[in-house]
């Protein structure tokens, strides 16, 4: 089943073309990694997937319906890409209840669902009568993960998750990715700077830059050694100029 | 500890930190707005001064005006203090980042406490203060009476900066509650019960000053010295608090209120979250706590304001009618604007969120009304029903006005910046916009002309009339808002964005 197909999606600002993506499908239950430099079009892809801006030709569909324009994917999509899905005025606690109740969940239910994630967001983050506001970036960072993944969404997308994340704790988020894909068949839809960290853990990896899809691999069975040598030329060029 | 010139240091940082203030970081449009704005409150302020004589020599005709003045200096304090105590912030300026440095925490405490003084509210009764004086006393009485009574004007507002600044900067608030709530109620209660005992006292006291009476200015010397050296004591106690980690006074879900929200079905969480909005961010909050002011003070208004001069000012309670709310919606949506992404990609329909808001406004602006119907209904019994009038009116015509135009409001704004002077968010479509919201009630006002009533009773008429028919009509126009705001949204999302 494909739970996201993209066809002919294009994003301009003025005349710069952000993202041009001809056709795409991402089978359900995949955890699929976006990897690019800066600039190369990942939230964009990501902020249309979610009906957050407007395309400027073609669609994005989650489980065949066009995303734009239409609320049917909210139920079962979780999704955390920057500070601006937090309400920075809130608890962590009182956020997670918010968040939870707009998808059904009562407070017991938020609180056996946070026991999974005690480890990650550890006495830092909640049991604090801090604000989010008050958090460090890290910590908001860690906040804003555990809100998208505690509803147990079908569709699960997340923007540069182990950004400000101490190493322990970018461990335990792709395992907590990993385990979640496993256990639920969960499709998810990852983007990061770092290969690494999406090699370790994606079926698939799509490297984007300048708005295109430039490759589109499934670790083991790809050699990546072909995108790092990109990423290399890459900054060798940078160097030159 | 170090030999620099640390005050001269702080100074400069404290002058940087209101220069390169978010309210001065606006469009030219927007700071001529607010020139214009200060200009026209200081012009007003200043022509009351000026005109105020005339009218105590009417109301007072055996008394010279400055004597009668004098007979309510006491009261005029009384509400400054009020005020104070509502509106003016603590003279905390980001210290914590100072606290490590070698700087006595002494010698901050003083910074702190002389900074405070730098205070729009030590300065705001001059304007009227001074025209007033310049008319009854400088070329009456002599020069000297004039500027001995500014210093003692000065010196009571002092005293009341003094006891507000120890009052919002001593650790452990309950005794400082306490004791301020039985000193506001004391002078309150002596003040209605023997209003000639207070009246005289207050005369006397205007009278001691400008006679230079040396006792006169020493009272409330004392006073100032005394509380600002509590303050400075406290203060260097608080800077533990405040380097402390900052966490918040309310532990999570600790209110009834917000309690009482998460049991409401369907709304309850918007609300909850409304709430939360309301009372944990300063500029939200600074409109919402000067309410309890407004209640008291329309009635008290609108009971000295001369009876056949109603119809004069009857066009301002479009303002006040409506409750916090006005003030609020004219900023619809662009609360949220720091975490739209969130409403947008969520579980969330924008109709029932706007539904949601819709009624969290109009059940506060009526928690407002009635208390203020009640206490009018002793001041002004005359303006109950054109009160109750404007209130249908506002929260039907003007909240739907309100709500539709407000999905134009694409700027994005913080809700937790400082209350007063900021103009984040103001455009100058969304001045047009209140305008134009103020003037509709003109319209009503020519047809209540036309009807065969009284004036109050053919404007409240008018007003419920119409009010009622937008408040029956609300999910129509609500529905229409949220498609409106649907069309717009990628829009005002992009701009939400905008930091």
């Amino acid at each position: 089943m494909t739970a996201i197909r993209i066809e002919q999606l294009i994003k301009k600002y003025g005349q710069q073309t952000a993202l041009h993506i001809d056709h795409l499908e991402i089978e359900a239950g995949t955890l699929t990694g976006i990897v690019g430099n800066n600039g190369a079009g990942k939230t964009t892809l990501f902020r249309l997937m979610l009906d957050l801006i407007e395309p400027t030709e073609g669609q994005a569909m989650i489980e065949e319906q066009a995303v734009a324009g239409s609320d049917h994917w909210k139920p079962f999509t979780g999704s955390y890409l920057d500070e601006g899905f937090l309400i920075d005025f809130l608890t962590p606690e009182e956020y997670f209840y918010f968040v939870g109740k707009l998808h059904g969940m009562d407070p017991i239910a938020v609180d056996e669902k946070l026991k999974v994630f005690s480890r990650f967001i550890s006495d830092e983050v909640v049991g604090q009568k801090k604000y989010i506001r008050q958090l460090s970036t890290g910590n908001k960072q860690k906040v804003g993960i555990v809100a998208a993944m505690m509803v147990q969404p079908r569709l699960l997308i997340l923007d540069e998750p182990f950004n400000y994340l101490d190493p322990s704790s970018q461990i335990m988020v792709k395992r907590m990715l990993k385990a979640d894909n496993e256990a639920r068949g969960t499709t998810m839809l990852v983007s990061s700077h770092n290969l690494n960290h999406l090699t370790d853990i994606c079926s698939r990896v799509i490297l984007l830059e300048k708005g295109k899809i430039i490759k589109d691999l499934t670790p083991p069975q790809d050699d990546l050694e072909e995108v790092e040598q990109y990423f290399s030329i890459q900054a060798e060029d940078q160097d030159e100029k | 500890m170090a030999s620099y010139n640390i005050p001269k240091i702080l100074f400069q940082h404290g002058w940087l930190s209101f220069r390169r203030a978010h309210y001065f970081d606006r469009s030219m449009g927007v700071k001529v707005l607010m020139v214009f704005v200060g200009f026209i409150f200081i012009w007003y302020l200043a022509m009351a001064g000026a005109l105020l004589p005339q009218l105590l020599e009417h109301v007072f005709p055996d008394t010279p005006p400055h004597h009668a003045f004098f007979s309510i200096l006491l009261y005029l304090y009384a509400a400054d203090l009020v005020t104070r105590f509502f509106v003016q912030s603590p003279p905390k300026q980001l210290i914590v980042s100072y606290l490590p440095l070698p700087v006595s925490r002494s010698k901050l405490a003083g910074f702190i406490l002389l900074r405070g003084w730098f205070s729009v509210f030590n300065i705001y009764l001059f304007p009227l203060l001074v025209p007033f004086f310049l008319r009854t006393l400088l070329f009456p009485v002599s020069a000297k009476a004039f500027w001995l009574a500014l210093l003692g004007c000065f010196l009571l507002g002092a005293v009341n900066h003094s006891l507000i600044t120890w009052f919002k900067t001593w650790p452990g608030r309950q005794t400082r509650i306490a004791a301020l709530v039985l000193f506001i109620a004391g002078a309150g209660i002596g003040g209605g019960l023997y209003p000639s005992v207070f009246m005289s006292i207050s005369e006397q006291l205007g009278r001691a000053f400008i006679d230079g009476n040396p006792w006169a200015f020493m009272f409330p010397l004392a006073a100032v010295v005394f509380f600002q050296s509590l303050s400075k004591k406290g203060l260097v106690q608080s800077f533990y608090d405040w380097a402390g980690s900052g966490h918040s006074k309310a532990p999570a879900g600790s209110s009834k209120i917000e309690k009482f929200f998460a049991k409401i079905p369907v709304f309850g969480t918007y609300w909850e979250l409304e709430w939360k909005l309301l009372m944990r961010n300063k500029r939200a909050s600074g409109g919402l706590r000067q309410w309890p002011l407004a209640i008291i003070g329309i009635p008290l208004f609108l009971y000295f304001a001369p009876d056949e001069s109603s119809s004069q000012y009857i066009y301002l309670l479009v303002m006040v009618a409506g409750g916090y709310g006005f003030y609020h919606l004219q900023y619809a949506f662009s609360w949220e604007s720091r975490f739209f992404d969130l409403i947008a990609s969520r579980n969330t329909n924008l109709y029932r969120f706007m539904q949601a808001k819709y009624y969290f406004y109009t059940l506060l602006a009526l928690s407002q009304i009635l208390p203020m119907l009640i206490l009018l209904g002793f001041a002004a019994p005359h303006m109950v029903l054109p009160m109750a009038g404007m209130f249908l009116y506002v929260t039907g015509v003007i909240f739907a006005f309100l709500f539709y135009t407000g999905v134009n409001n694409s700027t994005r704004i913080d809700p937790n910046k400082r209350a007063s002077f900021n103009f984040e968010g103001t455009s100058g479509t969304l001045f047009m916009t209140i305008l134009a919201a103020m003037f509709s009630v003109i319209f009503l006002m020519i047809i209540a002309f036309f009807l065969p009533f009284g004036m109050e009773e053919s404007f409240a008429l008018v007003t419920a009339a119409t009010g009622l028919v937008f408040i029956m009509l609300h999910t129509k126009w609500l529905r229409a808002t949220a498609k409106k705001f649907q069309r717009k949204k990628y829009h005002n999302l992009s701009k939400y964005r905008e930091k």
